[in-house]
């Protein structure tokens, strides 16, 4: 009778530490989420804007790289980056958008009709530099939108401000293939900011 | 390890990276020549690339309630699991019935029969469910690289699925067919009411999964044009 009683005992005693385990893994995920996503969240809002123009997309976007995240918390390694992390996620969502929709994303990137009166009113050094800042975002945007996604990729990481170190670790690649791709990336961009 | 910045103006650069960087502007300015424009100075160039980065990085964005942001998110994932938990009990509670009824005799042969069938086929579903919902939260952390690899995995795994879905219209159709005949007779009520739902819901299944099929045709050519390249 005393044996059971123990043995009920102990088995209330290790469902509730697992239960109170589960609950405190499951509020520290919370905790980091929110911490990661406050952190990230204009990194990941301006990676969404070199892959889609459109707002209402870009919002599904986030969304969607916020889930992936969420479920991607537990397979994270303490001694990664955490920044890589993320935008390692959210780079696996926009390639995949960028393949699936390649007929939608090319029909927004026609960059005659971005505000070509105002280019045609200066005659500066560069015609990217005589816009103003939010036209130039506008058509910079537009202008990475166009180029390759291998490009798109590099680019928006690089912006960004990410080294080579970190770019490679996102894209899982070299760091010379990064070299290699950004300097074409760069010369395509300009290219295009030329138009 | 190399560790300079990626647009090159800061930092550690290295001089093979600045020999890169002299090619690149040479060849930038070629192409600007051949496009009929003025040479540009390659200072010119670098001040372009940290305007770039300026008004990248100063790109406003709208706040998102991240609070909200993770209601939402705990609410999707809820979902997609209680999706899947609900089809594997739907799943066991068939088969279970099934053998119940066959062990104690409680069921009429249309009802077994109808368990029997029912409970084999949503194993296979629920099998190829757990196989592709598995395989997709498993890639979220996968290279990027891979993601049109995983894309197209993802995309003929579902076709899969979807044709199964389709195949099994078949037999369902003639068992749901068969079992409301049954069930009518045996109850001596009409059987056209029955009949007429049973199919009218079915075919809007089937008309559901068809577009669903296209859908998901498109995107795989589509990815497909792309490995292509």
């Amino acid at each position: 009778m005393g044996n059971s009683v123990e043995l009920a005992l102990s088995q209330t005693i290790l469902i509730k530490t697992t239960f109170s385990k589960v609950s405190s893994y499951s509020l520290n995920n919370q905790k980091i989420f929110t911490l990661w996503m406050t952190e990230y969240e204009k990194l990941l809002r301006h990676i969404i804007t070199g892959f889609e123009a459109k707002p209402a997309i870009q919002d599904e976007l986030f969304q969607e790289i916020a889930l992936n995240i969420w479920r991607a918390l537990p397979k994270f390694r303490q001694d990664a980056s955490v920044k890589t992390f993320v935008a390692r996620i959210a780079h696996n969502i926009l390639a995949t958008h960028v393949a699936k929709a390649v007929k939608t994303v090319k029909a927004d990137h026609d960059l005659s009709d971005v505000n070509q009166e105002a280019e045609q009113d200066h005659i500066q050094p560069t015609p990217y530099q005589s816009l103003d800042q939010k036209q130039r975002q506008q058509r910079l945007g537009q202008a990475i939108r166009q180029l390759k996604l291998e490009q798109q990729q590099v680019i928006t990481l690089a912006l960004e401000g990410m080294s080579y170190l970190e770019i490679s670790e996102v894209l899982s690649i070299t760091t010379n293939l990064v070299g290699v791709r950004l300097q074409r990336a760069k010369l395509a961009l300009t290219s295009l900011l030329e138009k | 390890m190399n560790s300079q910045t990626p647009l090159g103006e800061k930092g550690n650069t290295s001089q093979q990276h600045i020999e890169t960087e002299q090619k690149t502007t040479k060849i930038s300015n070629q192409s600007l020549d051949h496009l009929g424009k003025p040479e540009q100075p390659n200072e010119m160039l670098e001040a372009d690339w940290l305007a770039m980065s300026d008004d990248w990085q100063s790109q406003p964005f709208d706040k998102v309630d991240i609070s909200a942001l993770l209601k939402r998110t705990k609410k999707r994932t809820l979902w997609a699991k209680s999706c899947l938990g609900l089809n594997i009990i739907a799943t066991l509670g068939l088969l279970i019935s099934f053998i119940y009824g066959l062990t104690k005799g409680e069921f009429s042969q249309p009802m077994n029969t109808y368990l029997g069938l029912g409970g084999l086929l949503s194993a296979i579903f629920v099998y190829y469910e757990v196989k592709i919902r598995l395989t997709t939260w498993q890639q979220c952390c996968d290279s990027p690289d891979k993601a049109v690899g995983n894309a197209i995995a993802g995309c003929q795994s579902s076709l899969k699925y979807i044709l199964l879905t389709k195949l099994s219209f078949i037999p369902f159709l003639v068992l749901a067919n068969w079992f409301v005949f049954a069930m009518t007779q045996a109850n001596e009520k009409s059987f056209w009411p029955p009949l007429l739902f049973i199919n009218g819901f079915m075919l809007t299944m089937y008309v559901i999964t068809d577009w669903f099929h296209r859908k998901r045709k498109k995107e795989l050519q589509q990815l497909l044009s792309i490995t292509s390249k």
